[in-house]
């Protein structure tokens, strides 16, 4: 080899190796990022509730140098014990969500054009103060509205106080799906309140469609409860039976699955009445003390269902339902829980009573794992507001919307009517406060209603469809950020009161809507002014929860077991042993253990069940009887069917644990575990019977049209065996129109299918709807 | 020596999917958005597995949550080509992130499918950032990761568990998901200790593995629905 | 038979202008996959694995071509092997750097290569990959160079242009008996070592799936299977090769009918031998209706998969059966067409072999829908493209068409078959 050949393959050899190493340190640059970890810090807990549903968890959040991390159950709280559902995981995404409203917004565009000035805390509050002056100083402080999503705890109080002061009677709050039952309950028992169930204690549950597992009532108490019915005591496990139409979670995982057709409940509950009836398994010694009309009602029952007469209308085996009546009817204590929650809007008052009137049957109010009336909680009564003249001028109109023939009506359903058709007097300015109707009411006369109100107010924290629809925005603080009480939650027998604070600095330029609210009034000046003798909301909250130091009884939550047995057993027998000795003391532990509570609740306490005029569950109100026809009955619910046309369903919109309560579809976590039954993730999807599917040439994953009246949109078909092949599914809450860039335009809003009718009896709503899907 | 092992009992599992996002946000586990979502590369440490079967109207549906088995003959450790993945003395499947080359052979030789690859980098926006845990790195893209039994909650528990001069109690050590679990349906210990209650309940007639028949010996053991029957109360 | 390496026209430079854009693109498009990650491929979960793994089995496979086919004919003394050895050698030796270099790109962090060698687990099948593909890389280049170094000497003394690269490479052969002698006791070493060498490799690139318990992937045929489809698709690359070849640089006399009528056949036997295994995997499969397993094979045979299955059904056994069972047509026109869709169906077996397995995992998780993106696409479409650059640049260099053995041919082998021959043969 010559030198120079040499040289020049070593030349071209080092070239080479440079190339290479070159290359190799290029696509490692390229490749870019090795994992890195979060800074870490000083570690915090700090106990307060979780309000992504009104369920009142308990939680505790992790914090590490102020930023908040984790949130766990609080082990010490009575409703979940260290325990959390998937809603309360995901809570950091709410408080962290880049799509909160980070400021005051002022509108700058016309209504619903998602245009927006922003504005400082002053000024949004110097002009919300100036319209409600005007309005006050025209006379018209009566044509001011509040619209309230939630009536539980201290702050729609504080409202509802506010709108008196200034002089309105339109204090609004969303109907909820429990509502239905409720105004059973008001009828047959003359009280007013929420239902509570003692589903621990029960042997036997009847579920008429209650998504006991999916968002029900208070969600982690209903699971915590279902792995204790099952696997808790051993040799003792309670059968769940589970009716409706789609095999939901909860049907699931309940031991039975009956698949009623969606109008058939009322008819199949008063069926089994006539089994239990027939068979004398009923609770004799209950009806004759406690109940009126039951040789008129069981007389009814026996005239009017026969076993095989609602074998035949419902479709269901008579062996299936004879069995059932029995199973309920010996398996005592045992529960039948009507259609209320879940987000399923298809209870009608007729069913609610039907199936309410089964636990009459068998003896199952006010007992050991029967129904419940919840408690109020001992707080100090509010004094009298002070008036002038023209909050007392302002209150002699009536609320808009309220019905003089059926009084126990939600006045919010015919607002959106009344609304637009000016009767009366038009509504000048509306405050909104955690109430989205725009969205989640079927109604689709509230968007334009909601754009004939000139001035509207919203204290929401995200931009959603309501929000989009304001005026002016009052962004308020995320839960993880202020001070609130946290009251009993829906379903719940015990006395309990959980107390909120803010685990993280405010991350925004947020306000407590409370606070806002005094501030307004502050700036309202005069009686407005001084009907409210606090500084803030913290001290409406702390000064209220005194009252539970003065009611001498319950303790601070978070003792040891034993700690909490011994309490438990002093107050029965007439002692009270608390860990503090002052109203301070227990603000303070309350803080720091997260809340307070009362385990103790009476059993047969016939005085507060049975208010009626008889003092006892009338199975014919007279309430009623003002008002229903001859021939109309107050317990059947018309059990119609389809007309068998080709491609129409009944419409089912079932609700998602995950984005059941207000949200959730702006939290990408819940995006991601939307529909494990068919595996779908971050869109909407309809579900169909296969069969029916190949009938109409259908595959998974094919779009379909929904079609109902005038409204059309595109779902993707998901075929699923577990619903019936009269009935289509699309599950509540995707469908938006605004919150984020993660809920936004994602997926279809089943409730835009839904019409509202009015049954003829109550006139309460009956959403029960019918759609025609056609292969897109 | 512990051997960690997680019972869940079927009969009590509510599929409510809490451990789910438990898991999710203890782990620094990223979502990927819609798009990505579509394409199936959303990132489940643990996942809600359902089994549908039968025609209506006598349907059964199952829903099974799937972490890592933590199988005792892993087969996702025998085929990684630079043993970034391994199983430790007590027991528990790893993987070294810095280490692994994203070939992907474990995902493919895991009859579970519960190994996830980062397709794409890690994304949080700057608020959802402020949620990181630090007790956990975040995963660059091209690697695989899984669930871990969250073991660096074992380290912490054993620090203090030190600190304060006594051994590991039963409770000490506690991944997110059994933590949250609603039902209480979820439990962890130690598979060989007699006091932990996962031995006895790993030896109960109900006690069934996950695609036992591979041979994989996986350490999370679920427990069979039981049913009802009329009339037996104690 | 040097005239290739010193004429070069314009319709070269056209080709290899072609085939450097194509390239170019696929190292674009790898940068790319490299900057923003494996995300840009069609790839997901379950469906892990896609045409990058196709690609890898699919050139290790026809890396068989050379080496194996050679080695064997010159063991046997095939005489007509004597002027496709070199065409079939050199497929082996640049087929291999695509094939191991599927592997790279298919990497999540191909930054991260050399921990292959530095956290060694040799309890890994891609490990076995890594060793038992370079001992064959090594071998077969060996193997190709060996009889190259006479051509190359005779290049040095008749090219002027280059050459020193030629100097270099001759090793200072001069043609002596002693030398000839070494070098033909080396390259009868080799070719024996060559064939197991070559056997283990794809015998472990099966084992890469067959080890693992993944449905219809955990087959014990799977070792033979692949060798098989392996000779196979190396046989039909090697044929094409060989057309090209011809037909490029006007071969005719040496590369004859009656090399691709012999080739042919040898591709009817491996038809037969693939369809054989091809047979008794799915019969097993579909017979012992295993459900995980079942999943699978429904999903090839009517399902998702179905188009590229019984597209293979059709191009590796139905084309190649039709066109080479007969005399007729198994022409050089006829051989080359048989062999392209052998190549098109090998590819298919790959990818249904590799993607369908992986789409239905054993539990429900929600099934794999894999779609290749443009990436996956250019890079594989490069990767052929430079497959076949860096073989057209080596006809540039090198004869393509062993000089020496070709001449030897002329002037031994015809009394050394006679000889043979009669040894073959009764005494009288």
């Amino acid at each position: 080899m010559k030198r120079r050949d040499f040289l020049k393959f070593a030349g071209g050899a080092a070239a080479g190796c440079a190339l290479a190493g070159g290359l190799v340190r290029g696509i490692k640059k390229l490749a870019q990022g090795d994992g890195s970890r979060p800074a870490p810090g000083v570690e915090r807990w700090v106990n307060t509730v979780c309000q992504s549903c009104p369920g009142g968890c308990g939680i505790r959040v992790r914090l590490i140098n102020g930023r908040a991390v984790k949130i766990d159950g609080n082990p010490h709280h009575p409703v979940n014990r260290g325990k959390l559902c998937p809603k309360g995981q995901a809570g950091l995404q709410i408080l962290y969500n880049p799509d909160r409203i980070k400021n005051p917004l002022l509108r700058d565009g016309p209504k619903g054009s998602n245009k927006w000035k922003n504005i400082t805390w002053p000024d949004a509050i110097q002009h919300v103060t100036m319209k409600l002056k005007d309005l006050r100083d025209g006379g018209l402080s009566h044509t001011l509205g509040f619209l309230t999503g939630n009536n539980r705890g201290l702050l729609p109080n504080l409202c509802q106080r506010f709108m008196h002061a200034y002089g309105s009677n339109n204090f609004f709050v969303e109907p909820k799906a429990e509502d239905a039952v409720n105004t059973a309950v008001y009828l047959t028992q003359g009280v007013k309140g929420s239902l509570a169930y003692d589903i621990e204690n029960t042997d036997y549950i009847l579920s008429f469609g209650a998504g006991l597992l999916e968002g029900w009532g208070s969600p982690v108490r209903n699971m915590r409860a279902y792995g204790y019915l099952r696997q808790g005591r051993p040799g003792h496990r309670v059968k769940i039976v589970q009716l409706e139409p789609r095999l939901s979670m909860t049907a699931a995982k309940a031991d039975e699955w009956v698949p009623l057709q969606p109008d058939a409940f009322a008819t199949f509950a008063l069926g089994l009445a006539y089994v239990i009836i027939s068979e004398k398994h009923y609770d004799q010694e209950f009806i004759e003390s406690n109940t009126s009309g039951f040789n008129e009602w069981r007389s009814y029952i026996l005239r009017n269902y026969s076993l095989s007469d609602v074998a035949a209308k419902t479709n269901v085996p008579a062996e299936t339902i004879l069995r059932i009546a029995r199973e309920f009817a010996q398996n005592r204590p045992s529960l039948s829980i009507g259609d209320s929650g879940g987000g399923n809007f298809s209870g009608s008052v007729q069913e609610n009573l039907a199936i309410y009137s089964l636990n009459v049957l068998v003896g199952n109010i006010g007992r050991k794992g029967g129904v419940f009336l919840q408690r109020d909680l001992p707080l100090p009564a509010w004094h009298e507001a002070e008036l002038d003249e023209i909050a007392k001028i302002g209150l002699t109109f009536p609320a808009k919307g309220r019905s003089v023939s059926r009084p126990y009506l939600n006045p919010f359903l015919n607002l959106p009517e009344e609304v637009l058709s000016k009767r009366d007097y038009p509504l000048q300015a509306l405050f909104t406060y955690q109430s989205n109707p725009v969205y989640d009411w079927p109604d689709r006369q509230v968007e334009l209603a909601f754009q004939k109100i000139p001035f509207i107010v919203s204290f929401s924290s995200f931009l959603d469809e309501t929000a989009l629809q304001s005026d002016i925005i009052l962004p308020e603080h995320t839960y993880l950020e202020r001070w609130q009480d946290a009251p009993v939650p829906p379903g719940i027998p015990y006395m309990l009161c959980g107390l909120s604070q803010p685990v993280v600095e405010p991350l925004y330029d947020t306000r407590s809507a409370g606070d806002v609210l005094i501030e307004i009034s502050r700036a309202l000046g005069g009686t407005v002014s001084s009907a409210f003798s606090w500084k803030d909301f913290k001290e409406v909250v702390s000064e209220n929860l005194k009252g539970l130091f003065t009611a001498q009884r319950g303790y601070v939550i978070g003792g040891t077991a034993f700690e909490e047995t011994w309490h438990n057993l002093l107050e029965k027998v007439g002692w009270w042993a608390p860990s503090y000795n002052s109203a301070e003391e227990l603000w303070e532990q309350m803080g720091q253990r997260g809340g307070w509570w009362d385990p103790n609740y009476p059993l047969e306490d016939w005085e507060r069940l049975f208010k009626t005029a008889s003092g006892k569950f009338e199975f014919f109100p007279q309430a009623v009887k003002l008002y229903i026809k001859e021939g109309q009955s107050i317990y059947e619910r018309e059990v119609q069917g389809l007309t068998e046309k080709k491609g129409e369903f009944y419409l089912l919109p079932f609700g998602l644990l995950v984005l059941s309560g207000r949200d959730g579809a702006n939290q990408p976590f819940m995006q991601e575990v939307l529909g494990p039954n068919v595996q779908m993730e971050w869109d909407s999807w309809i579900e169909m019977n296969p069969e029916v599917a190949r009938d109409m040439g259908l595959k998974d994953g094919d779009w379909v049209y929904v079609i109902s009246g005038d409204k059309k949109e595109k779902c993707r078909v998901k075929l699923y065996p577990g619903i019936r092949p009269d009935c289509v599914g699309i599950p509540l809450g995707l469908g938006r129109k605004a919150l984020g860039r993660w809920a936004k335009d994602r997926g279809i809003n089943p409730l835009e299918f839904v019409g509202i009718r009015r049954d003829p009896v109550f006139e309460s709503p009956d959403f029960l709807t019918k759609v025609r899907i056609e292969k897109a | 020596m512990a051997r960690w092992g997680m019972v869940i009992d079927l009969d009590k599992c509510t599929a409510c999917q809490a451990c789910v996002l438990a898991c999710k946000q203890e782990n620094n586990v990223p979502c990927v958005g819609p798009e990505e979502a579509a394409k199936g590369r959303t990132i489940t440490w643990l996942k809600l597995i359902p089994f549908i079967e039968g025609e209506f109207p006598h349907v059964k549906a199952r829903f099974i949550p799937r972490p890592c088995m933590h199988c005792d003959n892993p087969p996702c450790v025998k085929v990684c080509p630079v043993r970034a993945t391994y199983k430790n003395e007590e027991g528990v499947v790893g993987q070294i992130y810095p280490r692994c080359i994203g070939c992907r052979y474990c995902t493919t030789a895991c009859p579970y499918t519960l190994r996830y690859f980062n397709w794409n980098p890690p994304e949080w926006t700057e608020e959802l950032k402020q949620s990181l845990n630090p007790d956990v790195s975040i995963r660059p893209k091209g690697v695989v990761e899984k669930c871990t039994f969250c073991h660096h909650r074992l380290q912490k528990a054993k620090e203090k568990a030190e600190l304060e001069g006594r051994p590991l109690k039963e409770n000490d050590y506690i991944p997110a998901c059994v933590e949250t679990c609603p039902a209480e349906a979820m439990y962890f210990g130690d598979l060989d200790n007699p006091e932990h209650k996962v031995w006895e309940l790993a030896r109960s007639p109900r006690a069934f593995r996950l695609l036992e028949e591979i041979g994989t010996l996986p350490k999370v053991v679920y427990l069979m629905e039981s049913e009802w029957q009329s009339g037996k109360r104690s | 038979m040097i005239q290739p390496l010193l004429q070069t026209g314009w319709k070269f430079f056209l080709i290899v202008g072609i085939l450097l854009c194509f390239g170019l693109w696929a190292i674009y498009a790898w940068l790319w996959q490299i900057r923003h990650g494996l995300g840009t491929t069609g790839l997901n979960q379950p469906v892990y694995w896609g045409i990058y793994i196709t690609n890898f089995v699919f050139f290790i496979g026809i890396s068989h071509a050379g080496t194996l086919i050679s080695a064997i004919l010159r063991i046997c003394h095939a005489e007509w092997r004597r002027s496709i050895t070199r065409a079939a050698e050199v497929i082996t030796v640049l087929v291999l750097f695509f094939g191991a270099g599927s592997i790279i790109i298919d990497l999540g962090r191909p930054d991260r290569m050399a921990n292959v060698f530095l956290h060694a687990n040799f309890r890994s099948p891609l490990l076995w990959d890594v060793t038992s593909i370079s001992i064959y890389f090594t071998a077969s280049t060996i193997y190709l160079y060996l009889p190259l170094i006479p051509d190359i000497a005779i290049l040095r003394d008749t090219i002027k242009s280059r050459r020193w690269f030629y100097r270099i490479l001759a090793l200072g052969w001069r043609g002596t008996a002693g030398q000839k002698k070494v070098l033909e006791r080396c390259i009868s070493i080799m070719a024996i070592l060559v064939i197991p060498i070559a056997v283990s490799v794809h015998t472990v690139v099966s084992w890469v799936f067959g080890m693992t318990t993944q449905p219809m992937w955990h087959s014990t045929i799977f070792g033979p299977y692949f060798v098989v489809g392996a000779i196979f698709s190396g046989i039909a690359a090697l044929i094409i090769a060989m057309a090209l070849i011809r037909w490029f640089y006007h071969l005719e006399n040496y590369l004859k009918p009656i090399h691709f009528n012999n080739l042919g056949l040898l591709l009817f036997v491996m038809t037969l031998l693939w369809f054989y295994f091809t047979f008794a995997e799915y019969l097993t499969t579909y017979y012992g209706a295993e459900p995980s397993h079942l999943s699978v094979f429904y999903s090839k045979v009517h399902g998702r998969y179905s188009l590229p299955f019984w597209t293979m059904v059709i191009t590796c056994l139905i084309i190649p059966f039709i066109l080479l069972c007969n005399r007729k047509t198994r022409t050089v026109a006829g051989t080359v067409v048989a062999s392209i869709s052998v190549i098109i169906g090998m590819w298919l077996e790959r990818y249904t072999i590799v993607v369908p397995s992986l789409s239905r995992p054993r539990l429900p998780v929600p099934f794999g829908d894999y779609h290749p993106t443009w990436v996956e696409w250019s890079i594989t479409a490069g990767l052929f493209a430079m497959f076949i650059l860096l073989y057209i640049v080596f006809t540039k260099l090198f004869p393509i068409v062993s000089i020496w053995e070709v001449q030897e041919g002329r002037k031994h082998s015809l009394t050394e078959v006679h000889e043979r021959v009669k040894s073959y043969m009764p005494e009288d």
